[in-house]
């Protein structure tokens, strides 16, 4: 993929609406700005191996994985110091059952409309129309702001990976925030 | 961002979105294939002068504005820690999921 910069600002100017704003150096100068020490980003030297999708859409049970820290009321919601549990969502979950908490994004549109980051619903609608041929039984949803890479890489992905397994699921979304 | 599946209410786009992020299950070749949507943010694009950056604050330093990272449940209203605490009395969190560290191996 091509990266595009913008200027040294991080931002590109607005006779060029499209580009996206540059993180990397927005996050060095934001921890630079609060005098904590750079932030140490993961590396992963070896891309994931790619599954070329073996049947049709029409035909495939889609499992859906979301770190929006999206949770059901009566769950336990997530706390905000790499939480690494995560919550099994019922496909048939009422959207206005759906919560959100979490503390690096503005839940506010999550709040209103939980399909903004978990679009369960948007997916039962998919499957109504035969779009996909269904969706496995649960979604798994987490708390992404985590520091640990261990715990991500070791524990909770790796969960979440037997899960997806075990729905016979053929493909899975991930959304983040 | 907080709206990465769609803008919120906004059941049209939410769709167009699952539906490209479905497509592209077929027209991704390689790994770490990423495809560009059409789709804009916001009309205005001003909140990108906004977005990760710290407020200053009046005395002129930089003010950190992060939520703070409390060590317990966060709910989203009062009735969701009442229904969840309900819950944990009778030994159940229907759907929960919680790891321990030792499931976490060390190298």
């Amino acid at each position: 993929m091509k990266s595009r910069r913008g200027n040294a600002q991080g931002v590109t100017p607005a006779s060029e609406p499209n580009n996206p704003v540059d993180y990397i150096a927005r996050t060095r100068e934001q921890y630079d700005k609060l005098g904590y020490p750079p932030y140490k980003w993961v590396r992963n030297e070896i891309p994931p191996p790619l599954a070329p999708l073996a049947k049709p859409l029409s035909e495939a049970k889609v499992g859906l994985v979301a770190s929006g820290g999206i949770y059901r009321t009566g769950q336990v919601a997530f706390h905000y110091r790499d939480d690494f549990s995560f919550r099994e969502i019922p496909a048939d979950t009422p959207t206005s059952e759906l919560r959100a908490t979490h503390f690096a994004y503005d839940l506010t549109d999550a709040r209103r409309d939980p399909n903004a980051v978990f679009p369960m619903e948007t997916l039962r609608n998919l499957t109504d129309e035969g779009r996909i041929g269904g969706l496995g039984a649960h979604a798994y949803t987490f708390m992404g702001g985590i520091y640990s890479v261990r715990k991500v890489r070791d524990a909770l992905a790796p969960a979440i990976a037997d899960r997806l397994q075990s729905d016979e699921v053929d493909l899975a979304i991930l959304v983040p925030v | 961002m907080g709206r990465t599946a769609g803008k919120p209410n906004d059941p049209a786009l939410q769709r167009q979105i699952m539906i490209e992020a479905l497509d592209a299950f077929a027209s991704i070749r390689e790994p770490g294939g990423i495809i560009t949507l059409p789709h804009r943010w916001s009309d205005d694009d001003g909140w990108k002068d906004y977005a990760m950056r710290p407020k200053p604050r009046t005395d002129g330093g930089t003010a950190d504005d992060r939520v703070a990272r409390f060590d317990t449940p966060q709910y989203q209203s009062e009735a969701d820690r009442r229904l969840a605490e309900a819950n944990s009395e009778t030994g159940e969190c229907p759907g929960c999921v919680f790891l321990w560290e030792s499931e976490a191996k060390h190298f």
